[in-house]
């Protein structure tokens, strides 16, 4: 590209590596918190995720969504920024370059995979994702760390220099540097520590004659407001969003399609009844929980189930795409219904199983922590009415500190097992 | 005339960590690859569709589109008022994107 190609001056090494810093920042929050899922969600052996304190996915799967969409201004001006290099001439230099250029090109199209795809996900507009999202987006999440960790290595020094030495304090600094122009063959490396030069295909001698070379103002905009516009941008985003799990900023809530409240029952809903197919089996006569022990094995109608023990209990439900809401939930607790069958619920594993036919979530074990937990129920209400059909009638998995997508609905049978 | 990279790599232990960081990523992201490709819930053809055109997009279109918005900024908003201009523009943009499938769904 010819020099001069992009004019703006507020591009630096330095503008760069803030915006890096501030997106590797906002990655390895999401990172975590995404495994975390993950692992709630497919538990290695070696994993355990306890049932208290009953926020606590609320709050982890909500930090990653909050941070996942404040990170869309961040990608988008760190991209703006490095744009230029995009065209580095010529294309590789050596196998090493090459190397690089190929892990940058990944590192940005598995970004954006995320962030976009994350978007996306929230807004539930699934047709320009010709996969299944939550598998492509955990595999993509370790694609994205992998080469950011390599750019980290990779760009380790230029980041260091570019943000150790001292800001100008004003742009009066200006005055200080028109004694000093850079030599045109200055090496590169004045530019980082000079640090507001435009690097890369900029041929220096234009830019930087006569020009303010130190100092952060250029023609009105500055580095300093671009970070600013970005820290505003990321603000707004995060407050007319994150409402769908912060109640109290709920009413703020203009960017995703939930709010805490907005559904039957007060509640949310992501899948209904009908698109599970199970309307008629869960509105028959014939219904009935089967509840299965080694051994033993038992069918409680609705009417025998309502005859057992009653508790209500508050809980939220915390869906993966980051919304969440609370309820105030009836039931008869899991450990009585293992009781029942004649098993120790203080050491036993549970098993539920939707009426829904197929569906990848049909199913769902509950561990040993929330089978025990007295907070765990087989919800038959929900605000002191009869669940409604599309939250789960006529019974439903309520557990602590659990993901919205494995609280099972319209429970069909429930199976035991004794752990020695 | 072209710059030349000149990076000082640093001290010995600054070379180590760096190589550590690079070999770390690199496994890394050997272990995405090789999971991914195991996965029976991952749609390889899909995703690898979806990471093109990612990029792709971004690259092409949507940069054109910011550095042409860049462009009429420098050109018509006088210089006292561009950062808060530029600014409002990043906000709207980002919001726009957020929004986006929200605008597109029934």
């Amino acid at each position: 590209m010819r020099a001069g190609a992009f004019p703006s001056r507020v591009r630096s090494a330095r503008l760069s590596s803030w915006l890096g810093l501030a997106l590797g920042v906002a990655f390895g929050v999401c990172f975590v918190t995404g495994l975390l899922s993950h692992l709630v969600q497919h538990p290695p052996g070696w994993f355990g995720w306890p049932s208290r304190p009953v926020g606590l996915y609320r709050f982890t799967q909500g930090l990653h969504v909050a941070t996942g969409l404040a990170s869309v201004p961040l990608l988008g001006a760190k991209l703006w920024s490095v744009y230029p290099r995009l065209f580095q001439w010529p294309p590789a230099r050596s196998v090493v370059h090459a190397a690089e250029r190929v892990s940058v090109a990944v590192l940005v199209a598995a970004a954006l995979f995320q962030v976009v795809g994350g978007v996306l996900n929230v807004g539930r507009w699934y047709a320009p994702m010709p996969f299944f999202f939550t598998a492509a987006h955990y595999w993509v999440g370790w694609l994205v760390i992998g080469a950011l960790l390599v750019h980290i290595g990779v760009q380790l020094p230029v980041v260091r220099a570019a943000l150790a030495r001292p800001v100008p304090q004003r742009p009066g600094d200006r005055a200080g540097t028109e004694g000093e122009p850079m030599g045109e063959d200055e090496p590169v490396s004045a530019d980082v520590a000079g640090g507001d030069v435009v690097r890369g295909d900029v041929v220096r001698g234009d830019v930087v004659r006569g020009d303010v070379v130190r100092g952060d103002v250029v023609g009105g905009l500055s580095r300093r407001g671009i970070l600013g516009g970005v820290a505003v941008a990321a603000g707004l985003v995060t407050v007319t969003s994150v409402g769908q799990t912060a109640g109290p900023l709920s009413p703020l809530v203009v960017l995703v399609p939930r709010r805490p409240d907005d559904g039957p029952q007060g509640l949310p809903v992501n899948r209904t009844a009908d698109r599970a197919g199970v309307r008629d089996l869960a509105l028959g006569p014939a219904y009935r929980l089967t509840v299965a022990a080694p051994g033993r094995e038992i069918g409680l109608g609705l009417d025998a189930l309502h005859a057992l023990v009653q508790h209500t209990v508050e809980l939220p439900i915390s869906c993966v795409e980051g919304w969440s809401a609370t309820g105030l939930w009836s039931g008869v607790r899991l450990r009585d219904l293992v009781a029942l069958v004649g098993t120790d619920p203080d050491r036993a594993a549970v098993e539920v199983e939707s009426l829904e036919a197929a569906g990848r979530y049909r199913t769902s074990v509950v561990a040993p922590e929330h089978t025990r937990d007295p907070l765990t129920l087989i919800a038959l209400r929900l605000g002191g009415e009869p669940l409604h059909l599309d939250h789960g009638y006529p019974a439903r998995l309520i557990a602590p500190n659990r993901p919205g997508v494995m609280q099972t609905k319209w429970l069909g049978r429930i199976t035991v097992r004794e752990l020695r | 005339m072209r710059s030349q990279r000149h990076e000082d790599p640093g001290t010995g232990g600054a070379v180590r960590a760096r190589a550590v960081l690079v070999a770390a990523g690199v496994l890394v992201m050997g272990f995405a690859v090789v999971g991914s490709l195991t996965d029976p819930d991952v749609a390889v053809g899909g995703v690898l569709l979806f990471l093109a055109g990612v990029l792709i997009v971004h690259d092409v279109l949507w940069m054109a589109v910011v550095l042409a918005v860049g462009a009429v900024l420098a050109r018509f908003v006088p210089a006292r008022y561009r950062t808060v201009v530029t600014a409002a523009v990043i906000s709207a943009a980002a919001l726009a994107v957020v929004a986006l499938p929200l605008m597109v769904t029934p």
